[in-house]
């Protein structure tokens, strides 16, 4: 008589659980956290942060998806603060952990080309974009990319490091098309990169900072939620975007919620300041009006 | 009767048990001592037998065995000798890696994900949302390792800079599972910082009760 029993995995499988995390990789797991989540949350918000739960896993891999969702639970339940624009912070978080890499053009060039089984095509128009090195180089991991960055500051360099290179995306012939594929492949290694530490550290700043003004400054927090749209793209646009984030944050958020600066209309001031920031490249009308801001406040 | 031959084989014999033996061992105190054996003997061996490049191998892994298996040894004692006296985290020390912090920076935020634990060497540090500001030689983060949901209560802010030492929870998970000791009385320890904690808390009640009472 044949006794039918559950077959142990192999010491091969354990080893793969063991480092890649087999449980939480599987996209079962993500659309089931989904469920759940989505039986709290209210039904404007549904959609979007389901929309992006697919769109995370194939942008990085279902732990990625996992984040969000853990990140938007935040503010669901009895303990969390009510959030006045719940659907706005799910997209707007979607789009900021849809950061774009050279990794994620190569995914959108390919997905335009057919995916996994897209073939090389002469008509196909290449896609030129431009990044800085200072954000091609963070693709390496932390423990190389940090050394390397450090050496263009030590050699008085650093401007070196925020020059542009331009790529070029093509599926023009089998060799490109290749290469295309091994880039969009290697989306595996970018949780270990410096972009994807540094990325992480700038949501977590961002949500705790619209943390604390649910706290001190509920008024504003519909405001300081929009600021994350200040970022987008790459290269010079994503630079430019992420230091006039950083102005404002450090300037006048992080103050006002620390007690330090009386702005009572932190809200307003924020809005005052992005408009200064209007079609800027540099900080500068952006800087002179959040000092004129703070001065005023202090006053 | 020549006996070289006969001694030179158990040698052989008595090298090679340790070797099965070694690799049966769970944990790692066992294996240590029974890999400083196994050098020993082989060095015995290898020299009667003119083997040399075999000796050289065991001269370099028997210093090594012997420094790790000490490592181990006063880790178990620090740690007990902590559980039993200040619940001090400072045997981590060794373990731990060094890293400088500016002014202004944030080491960990709230509901993020814990994955290691700091102890406070120099500078000062403020956790943000209950305003509190560690002394130097305090341990942080110690709990997430051990708490269910793995996430940060509170963000810890560097306000002025200094030096912190790191240590990621997989590394005490690792001496922990290498150690079933180790293991042991670093949960009485934990436990233990748990128990004081909620003592400090029960302490605080008590004073605001009986301030709200007067």
């Amino acid at each position: 008589m044949k006794i039918s029993g559950k077959v142990p995995p192999s010491p091969f499988r354990l080893l793969k659980e063991r480092y890649f995390g087999e449980e939480t990789r599987n996209p079962r797991v993500a659309r089931a956290a989904l469920a759940r989540l989505s039986e709290r949350l209210p039904q404007d918000v549904v959609p979007v942060v389901s929309a992006a739960v697919a769109s995370l896993i194939d942008y990085q891999d279902p732990d990625y998806a996992l984040a969000y969702l853990e990140r938007i639970e935040r503010y669901v339940g009895p303990t969390a603060h009510p959030l006045p624009n719940l659907a706005e912070l799910a997209q707007l978080l979607s789009d900021r952990m849809h950061f774009e890499d050279p990794i994620r053009i190569a995914q959108l060039k390919l997905a335009e080309a057919g995916g996994a089984a897209a073939e090389p095509s002469t008509a196909s128009i290449d896609r030129l974009e431009k990044f800085r090195w200072d954000e091609v180089i963070p693709m390496l991991p932390t423990k190389a990319a940090a050394p390397a960055l450090r050496f263009f500051q030590r050699l008085h360099l650093a401007r070196l490091a925020r020059r542009s290179v331009t790529l070029r995306f093509s599926v023009r012939t089998r060799f490109k098309l290749r290469w295309l594929k091994w880039l969009a492949a290697a989306r595996i290694t970018r949780p270990f990169s410096e972009r994807f530490k540094l990325e992480r550290v700038w949501v977590e700043r961002w949500l705790h900072m619209v943390d604390r003004s649910l706290v001190k400054q509920p008024d504003a927090t519909v405001t300081i939620v929009r600021t994350a749209s200040l970022i987008s793209g790459h290269g010079d646009t994503y630079q430019n975007g992420l230091a006039q984030w950083n102005a404002i944050i450090d300037g006048l958020v992080k103050p006002a919620c620390d007690g330090t600066l009386a702005l009572h209309g932190l809200g307003d001031a924020i809005r005052q300041a992005r408009e200064a920031a209007v079609g800027e490249q540099a900080q500068a009308s952006l800087l002179q009006r959040v000092e004129q801001l703070r001065r005023s406040a202090l006053a | 009767m020549d006996m070289s031959g006969l001694v030179s084989g158990a040698g052989g014999f008595i090298a090679s048990a340790f070797v099965v033996a070694g690799y049966t061992m769970r944990t790692m105190i066992p294996l240590r001592i029974f890999g400083i054996l196994t050098n020993v003997v082989l060095i015995l061996f290898s020299v009667m037998h003119h083997h040399y490049p075999v000796m050289v191998l065991h001269m370099i892994l028997l210093p090594l065995n012997v420094y790790r298996l000490r490592e181990m040894l006063l880790l178990v004692r620090e740690v007990k000798k902590s559980v039993n006296g200040d619940l001090s985290m400072e045997w981590l020390k060794p373990f731990m890696t060094e890293r400088k912090c500016k002014s202004g920076e944030i080491l960990f935020y709230k509901h993020e994900k814990a994955e290691e634990m700091f102890y406070i060497v120099s500078g000062r540090y403020r956790l943000v949302e209950s305003g509190i500001e560690l002394p130097n030689g305090a341990i942080v983060g110690e709990l997430g390792m051990l708490s269910p949901s793995n996430k940060r209560t509170q963000t810890l802010e560097c306000l002025e800079g200094g030096i912190i030492l790191s240590v990621t929870y997989q590394k005490v998970e690792e001496l922990y599972v290498q150690n079933p000791e180790f293991g042991f009385y670093f949960l009485r320890l934990v436990s233990a910082r748990l128990f004081q904690n909620v003592g400090r808390l029960e302490a605080q009640l008590a004073q605001s009760t009986a301030q709200a009472a007067t």
